[in-house]
């Protein structure tokens, strides 16, 4: 009983800063001008939303995908026993972290913009400047350099659990260093895998701040779609009914999570 | 019973793990014959499972050279030897059934479907496990799973089955039952066994030839009997058995000096007179004072189910330690008998390989709590 009591300042935080906005997304999406109506559900699933969403979707897998490719060897380094290179690359991607969020972003803009850096060094070897920025690509190298170390912390703490005698073991039965990664490595680091493509492909498939910053304004991502309804055009109703859609797919993928990462390890990360 | 043909040489092994000159293995020279069933005996640290990765591939040694059937393999890596190996915590593979870890090797060497399944489900019967193919491995029990992994070993019919510690974390009665099982099925599929373990009488019951080790280097290579009847040194005698081990002088052949009585014995001598000699509480009578060799007082009694041990002080103040059927008093005076093949004589430690008798004690001691 004294534990359930420590646990209520907790409670109550979350009462009011999830649970009751939660509500108030569901009570908006279904009401317009104060009375029920399914008006703005109807419209979340339209053309011009569903359009953005698989924009969304789209991005957001090719970020997961890259940050997979280069996360996971990241990961196994991080696993590799020598310990001289593994704290330079545990600093190399741990010092980015300590930054904000929107700064790390801003950056990024500064080197790929007109007048950026890359497109300095381009005009001094007589080259024409290159349009970097405002394009897909900066959006995508945005949310991958952003979201890598919520790939990398997954992977590498199911790789870290692998028993090394079970390298041994299938070494020892006859297979070649790539035989053990594929029979052995790669099905027993599966769990921090899915988490580390949940933990990545949602914020990536929701993010407006990386996209407004770095991409291309003609074609919105869901989520600048979801922010300006709420910041610009005040229509509460029709951004909750485009939350409810995000809502409902981040549940979907966390269900999917579950099923395959049985022991929780990205659950503990979330 | 094993052939005389060499199977396994390790010629002039050293391994230096840290290269600073600590040396974990140091001059071995060991050869294993066909279907011999050998064991690498020794306390924690001594060299033993060292010995063995590295006849599996997984240490490179620092200088010498691994023979297999003549051949030149010390550069092999472990995939490519003919050896499998049953691991100390077994190693099973988490994320596959029972069947599949049994299958591993064969799978890895692209055995045909048909032959797989023929050969696990007969390699799964033989362990007594032929209804549990499709368990996961965390649900079975600790010696269920030791099973699989004999059994994972054994299908790929390896030339060597090499077992680091097998039955460490079986309880007593199930290492009993597994011991006799390994001994079993290495008579009947004649493959050559090398077997590491720190429990002496698991390596005295099970072996053909038991190799004993300290401190990176072998002490004596012989069949079990030899080991423990002619012990090489105090090390030996104290590892394989409780033995009182004293210094003693030889003054002619077959005539031995301690706890300052002259005891006729089998032994000759070496150049030098002063020996180790090793008598084995077994071997000694308790007497009346008048028939006694050595006159003793009876210290203290204690009752082990089969026998007593009994401590008693001789004259000289020396403790000996007797094993005896009979009930005595504490605080009688008494009489030993040693006959004189009960007495082994050694030679005293020469060389710093030897360590003096104290030293010797320690270590076993640390080494059995270790492990066990």
């Amino acid at each position: 009983m004294k534990r359930k009591f420590l646990a209520s300042p907790y409670i109550v935080w979350m009462m009011i800063f999830i649970v009751v906005p939660m509500l108030m997304i569901v009570y908006y999406a279904f009401t317009q001008d104060g009375s029920f109506s399914v008006e703005n559900m109807v419209r979340a699933f339209g053309e011009l939303p569903m359009t953005a969403l698989w924009r969304s979707l789209y991005m957001a897998f090719i970020s997961t995908v890259i940050c997979i490719i280069l996360g996971y060897p990241a990961a196994m380094c991080l696993c590799s026993k020598n310990l001289k290179r593994k704290s330079l690359i545990l600093v190399l991607y741990m010092v980015p972290m300590w930054m904000n969020f929107l700064l790390r972003t801003y950056a990024w803009a500064v080197i790929l913009e007109r007048t950026g850096i890359i497109n300095t060094f381009l005009a001094s070897v007589g080259l024409p400047p290159q349009k970097l920025l405002y394009t897909d690509g900066a959006v995508i190298l945005g949310m991958v350099y952003n979201f890598l170390p919520f790939m990398i912390m997954p992977i590498h703490s199911s790789l870290s659990k692998i028993d090394p005698m079970l390298i041994e073991a299938a070494e020892d039965l006859g297979a070649n260093r790539a035989r053990v990664f594929t029979r052995v490595t790669l099905p027993l680091s599966f769990p921090g895998i899915v988490s580390g493509i949940t933990m990545v492909f949602m914020p990536a498939a929701s993010t407006f701040a990386i996209s407004q910053l770095m991409g291309n304004n003609t074609q919105q991502l869901f989520g600048e779609m979801v922010e300006q309804q709420f910041r610009t055009l005040y229509n509460y109703n029709y951004g909750s009914a485009l939350s409810l859609v995000l809502l409902a797919l981040m549940l979907l993928s966390m269900a999917i999570m579950r099923k395959f990462d049985k022991n929780g390890e990205g659950a503990a990360l979330l | 019973m094993p052939k005389d043909t060499h199977l396994i040489d390790l010629n002039d092994i050293y391994v230096d793990y840290a290269g600073d000159g600590v040396l974990a293995l140091e001059n071995l020279n060991l050869y294993i014959r066909e279907n011999e069933f050998v064991t690498l005996l020794g306390p924690s640290g001594c060299g033993k499972s060292t010995t063995l990765r590295i006849i599996g591939g997984f240490v490179k040694p620092t200088q010498g050279t691994v023979r297999l059937n003549g051949e030149d393999i010390t550069d092999m890596p472990p995939h490519k030897r003919p050896v499998n190996t049953v691991f100390q915590k077994y190693a099973l593979f988490p994320n596959m059934d029972v069947f599949e870890n049994v299958a591993f090797g064969l799978r890895i060497a692209k055995v045909p479907e048909k032959e797989i399944r023929e050969r696990v489900q007969k390699m799964l019967d033989l362990v007594g496990l032929s209804k549990y193919g499709d368990r996961p491995v965390d649900s079975l029990s600790g010696g269920q799973q030791q099973r699989v992994a004999i059994a994972r070993a054994l299908v790929n019919e390896p030339k060597v089955l090499l077992l680091d510690e097998p039955l460490g974390a079986l309880d007593l009665k199930m290492r009993r039952g597994m011991q006799e099982e390994l001994k079993r099925m290495h008579k009947t599929l004649g493959i050559t066994f090398v077997y590491v373990t720190h429990d002496q009488e698991e390596a005295m019951t099970m072996s053909d030839t038991v190799v004993v080790m300290n401190d990176g280097i072998i002490q004596q290579i012989g069949t079990p009997q030899d080991i423990y009847n002619e012990p090489k040194n105090a090390f030996v005698a104290n590892f394989i058995g409780e033995s009182d081990i004293l210094p003693g002088i030889m003054h002619e052949p077959y005539l031995v000096e301690f706890d300052g009585v002259k005891f006729p014995c089998v032994d000759k001598g070496f150049e030098t007179p002063e020996v180790d000699v090793v008598v084995r509480p077994e071997d000694i009578k308790i007497t009346t004072p008048e028939a006694g060799m050595i006159r003793a007082t009876i210290e203290e009694v204690t009752f082990m189910g089969i026998h007593n041990v009994i401590l008693a002080r001789s004259e000289n103040g020396y403790l000996w330690r007797i094993k005896d059927t009979g009930s005595w008093e504490e605080g009688k005076a008494v009489g030993l008998v040693i006959e004189p093949d009960g007495i082994h004589i050694m030679r005293k430690p020469v060389s710093e390989d030897e360590m003096p008798l104290e030293e010797v004690e320690a270590i076993e001691e640390e080494g059995m709590e270790d492990e066990t």
